[in-house]
């Protein structure tokens, strides 16, 4: 009985990290190019990127959270996401996001049908727009995206509703559409990045014209902020954090929008913050007694730290920082702005409310968020950079990326000048450098602990909300009257 | 790309941490700041501040404004084989900040951590409209892009969206620096960070002045320490001047403020789009 327990226990285990090893053996075959297998395998850089996330995903989230939390209908997702991102078959790709939809579609007692598809809305009403996308393509003759001709069958109808499939997910949980189906729950939210997929598989069909790139820019820079202040005004938790991390979903889909190495760089790294932001994300409020736990002498609020996107070398940071340089390379300095603004005021929910408590899934969390920023010039070159140079033939040359593997990441614009850079493997150096300083400063001089940083007060979120509202014009009035507000 | 290249930016970026900008920029914000402030309680030097050493997270506070003074290129400091952006300076620079506020908020003074919040809040558009119309005018994110003033061969339109990005800078460093109406006083542990900060942006928003005044090759130490200074001065005389007036008011200023450079940066934008698409 014990053995069975164990077995089942490091099952989800095993098998993600077999998906995996798997998906690390792809990204090696197709870095060169891509492998057509007829009839219906094709295997490229694109595909491989998306499994290894896929399967990144489903590890990080055996290891991290309790097998309870995986049902089969998580597996399945996985299952049929590596199955059409391996396939150059068009109808396959419609049947496998369809199929992602209806499966989570919850059983439901007769007569409450309705609130079952309510539940599953966001799925649906995306695989509803890929379908009449997608079948658009197959019906006009691409049942193959890589056959000769598929790139005249491409045309802004097809375009208009791949793009609705690729930004419906971004829509946060409102009201009664919020899922409680805790078996559903994990795969939609999990990969829900993978919409993007379709969108990015028509640079394989043919360039793109200015106004699609436009209209998903826009899309995704609109969403970009009113997610991001939708994180900030928001006094829940679940909400904040719902809308934080789609918030990296909007800047996917910008840099996917800006139609340049640069953008999509910075697409599918974004994408890649977005799966450890959901998989550490805590379901509920920490407790000293569950999940509290240390790590040497840090603060508990390090983690969040580390995930808000607020320090540099962080991978949240990293997201943000590439879509920036992508945007000003690209010579859209507006989506610059926007996203950089995104930048400095999505830390702020951490700022007003970061935990007193942080579970283990947080501080690995944070661990991983540093070592994803820092190591970013090798995750770009390893896992992104084949993806940039197999989908060129359908790419801007306004905007690309620099991976100096050793140092760190540029931006460049399309005479190969510098937009951005940052040394992040430099700057880890230098960072090495100073905490030894600091912490042989602190030998020396041997300061006396004025402040006793324990047991922090806790705050209302609410309240301090309000507060602000009164002393920012732009954030909209206040909901009601503090009495205790300084309007100095 | 090898390993050496990274050894070689370790190897020259010590001096810039130790001794020039990032040592002596420490050392003038920390020290000497801390003699400044506390002029009308003691005679003489006081003893090296260490309040910022009693925990990690205050550390920090000072370690990476410290990092962000240390790289920027001021003339005179050891040139890097890599450049940085704006983008991770002010980063670097903006952690003192949100530290504060969270001390603030959670353990201190819940009411100075609100206004310090809004303070930020009220500078962040300003200040990125700002640096994104300055890089209108040098092509670039870049740091060093702020010492290229474009020449007398540069299109008209790009001096123009350079120097009023320069300008624009100026203007949005009330609430940035929190001086003024916007001042407020910071958290011990906390305060050498929150100096070091503001001292970097004024480094920051001087530095097109010091390419102004070192342009034709002169290296004087007071053509580099006269824009900082100038600055510095600039904003005294608005602390003495406005250190009494409403936060709110200014707040609204500020908001018609972020509205003309949104305009400003639209119609840059357009012009630039224009000029690729012909």
């Amino acid at each position: 009985m014990r053995t069975i327990t164990r077995l089942q226990s490091v099952a989800p285990i095993t098998g993600a990290s077999i998906g995996l090893i798997g998906a690390l053996a792809l990204l090696w075959i197709t870095r060169r190019e891509p492998l057509t297998l007829p009839p219906l395998a094709y295997l490229d850089a694109l595909g491989a990127f998306f499994v290894f996330a896929v399967w990144a995903g489903a590890a990080l989230w055996s290891t991290l959270r309790a097998p309870a939390e995986q049902g089969w209908r998580f597996w399945l997702t996985a299952l049929l996401l590596t199955a059409t991102f391996v396939t150059s078959w068009t109808p396959l790709i419609i049947v496998v996001f369809v199929s992602i939809a209806l499966i989570h579609v919850s059983p439901a007692p007769r007569g409450e049908l309705t609130v079952a598809l309510r539940r599953a809305i966001v799925p649906l009403l995306a695989a509803a727009a890929l379908a009449i996308g997608y079948g658009t393509l197959a019906w006009r003759g691409a049942q193959n995206f890589d056959a000769p001709l598929a790139g005249a069958t491409l045309d802004s109808f097809v375009f208009w509703f791949v793009l609705l499939a690729a930004a419906i997910p971004l829509l946060p949980p409102v009201g009664r559409l919020l899922d409680t189906d805790t078996d559903a729950k994990p795969a939609l939210n999990l990969f829900a990045y993978a919409w993007f997929y379709p969108l990015m598989r028509l640079y394989t069909l043919a360039p793109w014209n200015e106004g699609w790139s436009f209209a998903a820019m826009t899309l995704g820079g609109g969403a970009m902020i009113w997610l991001t202040l939708g994180a900030l005004t928001a006094t829940t938790r679940a909400y904040r954090a719902a809308c934080n991390r789609r918030r990296f979903l909007a800047l996917a889909l910008a840099g996917i929008g800006l139609s340049n190495g640069a953008g999509l760089a910075a697409g599918c790294y974004a994408a890649l913050v977005y799966l450890l932001l959901v998989v550490t994300e805590e379901t509920e409020p920490e407790t000293e007694a569950n999940t509290g736990m240390t790590v040497w002498s840090f603060p508990s609020s390090v983690p969040s730290w580390l995930l808000s996107g607020a320090i540099p070398l962080t991978a949240p940071f990293i997201a943000t920082w590439m879509i920036v340089g992508a945007g000003a390379a690209g010579g859209v300095t507006i989506l610059a702005a926007v996203a950089w603004l995104t930048m400095l005021i999505g830390a702020l929910p951490v700022v007003i409310d970061s935990p007193a408590i942080a579970s283990r899934r947080r501080w690995f969390g944070g661990a991983i968020s540093l070592a994803l920023g820092v190591a970013s010039p090798l995750t770009l070159y390893l896992l992104i950079q084949p993806v940039i140079e197999q989908l060129q033939g359908g790419l801007s040359v306004y905007g690309d990326v620099n991976v100096w593997p050793w140092v760190g990441l540029a931006m460049v614009n399309s005479a190969r000048t510098g937009i951005t850079a940052l040394p992040t493997i430099g700057a880890a150096g230098l960072m090495v450098v100073l905490s030894a300083l600091v912490y042989l400063l602190s030998r020396l001089l041997r300061p006396k602990s004025a402040i006793d940083p324990s047991s922090p007060a806790s705050i209302a979120y609410d309240e301090v909300l309000n507060d602000l509202r009164r002393a920012v014009p732009w954030l909209g009035e206040p909901a009601t009257k503090a009495s205790d507000h300084d309007d100095r | 790309m090898t390993i050496a290249e990274l050894l070689s930016f370790l190897g020259l970026a010590w001096s810039r941490l130790l001794i020039f900008p990032g040592g002596a920029c420490l050392l003038i914000a920390v020290w000497i700041g801390e003699m400044f402030g506390q002029r009308r309680r003691r005679v003489g030097f006081p003893p090296f501040p260490t309040s910022w050493l009693t925990s990690p997270l205050a550390a920090s506070a000072v370690a990476l404004p410290w990092l962000g003074v240390a790289l920027l290129p001021l003339p005179g400091a050891v040139a890097l084989s890599r450049p940085i952006d704006l983008i991770a300076i002010v980063a670097l620079l903006e952690w003192p900040r949100l530290l504060a506020i969270t001390a603030d908020l959670q353990e201190r003074d819940r009411a100075r951590g609100v206004q310090r919040l809004a303070a930020a809040l009220n500078s962040y558009p300003p200040v990125i409209l700002s640096l994104a119309l300055l890089s209108q005018g040098t092509g670039t994110l870049e740091v060093v892009g702020l010492l290229r003033i474009p020449d007398s061969s540069a299109p008209l339109q790009q001096t123009a969206w350079f120097w009023l990005g320069v300008g624009a800078l100026i203007l949005t460093m009330p609430p940035l620096v929190e001086v003024g109406p916007f001042a407020l006083d910071a958290p011990d542990d906390l305060r050498s960070g929150l100096r070091l900060r503001m001292l970097g942006i004024i480094l920051i928003v001087a530095m097109p002045g010091m390419a102004l005044l070192t342009r034709n090759g002169a290296d004087d130490w007071w053509r580099v320490a006269l824009p900082p200074l100038a600055v510095w001065g600039a904003l005294w005389v608005f602390q003495r001047s406005t250190r009494h007036q409403q936060a709110l008011r200014w707040a609204r200023i500020y908001l018609a403020y972020n509205l003309v450079l949104l305009a400003a940066l639209l119609v840059a934008g357009a012009l630039a789009l224009q000029a690729r698409l012909a």
